[in-house]
């Protein structure tokens, strides 16, 4: 998924690192299945980019918001893996307010990724509560040195 | 108890470390369709019944 990232980065596309791959960023050695990128829902050009961008990976392109909440999540597996791009993920501000406080990390391989902030991501665990995320939830917490 | 099986000293020690560790290289069992979703709800349904179906289809494929 590094060669997707690395053409995101060479674009200046606009995206956010969220779940569990930021966690594993933020140093947990925790597994994962998928990517998952938050991208700005009112940003047309930002997503004509991806969409241009990522036009040989994806099967169809990333649409903006529906005003019944349509394409809130959007998932597709590439020939890197597999990849969800999040509109308005819960517990986390608007795009421009996350794009703000955003980390860089880089990769295993060194690669820089754009990662929203340690707050933020313990914010959305927070808010997304389930059973599972209990470890990630203390994991940030140390990070932030609330425990 | 032995140390390592205390998770907040394993938190504690990743939170120092910061270490990125990579992830074991892995395929789907099968492929999996895109998809739009319209709330978390409707997005969690769908991801609880993948691991299902990747769990009945023997789990991913490790590779080296």
């Amino acid at each position: 998924m590094e060669e997707i990232i690395k053409l995101l980065n060479d674009n200046q596309i606009r995206y956010l690192v969220i779940g569990g791959q930021a966690l594993r960023l933020h140093g947990m050695p925790r597994f994962t299945m998928d990517w998952d990128l938050f991208i700005p829902r009112k940003d047309q050009k930002n997503l004509d980019m991806l969409n241009k961008v990522l036009e040989p990976y994806l099967d169809m392109p990333v649409e903006p918001l529906g005003q019944k909440g349509q394409n809130f999540v959007q998932t597709y597996q590439t020939q890197f893996g597999v990849i969800q791009f999040h509109l308005i993920p819960p517990g986390i501000p608007d795009f421009d307010e996350a794009e703000k406080t955003s980390e860089v990390f880089k990769t295993e391989s060194g690669i820089p990724v754009k990662c929203i902030s340690t707050k933020n991501l313990l914010d959305s665990k927070l808010k997304t509560a389930r059973a599972k995320d209990g470890d990630d939830i203390s994991f940030l917490k140390r990070l932030l040195g609330m425990k | 108890m032995k140390y390592t099986d205390d998770y907040n000293a394993k938190f504690k020690i990743w939170a120092q470390v910061k270490k990125v560790h990579p992830l074991p290289k892995f395929d789907f069992p099968f492929k999996i369709e895109s998809r739009k979703f319209s709330s978390y709800e409707e997005f969690n349904r769908w991801k609880d019944d993948l691991l299902l179906r990747i769990a009945d289809a023997g789990g991913l494929k490790w590779k080296k």
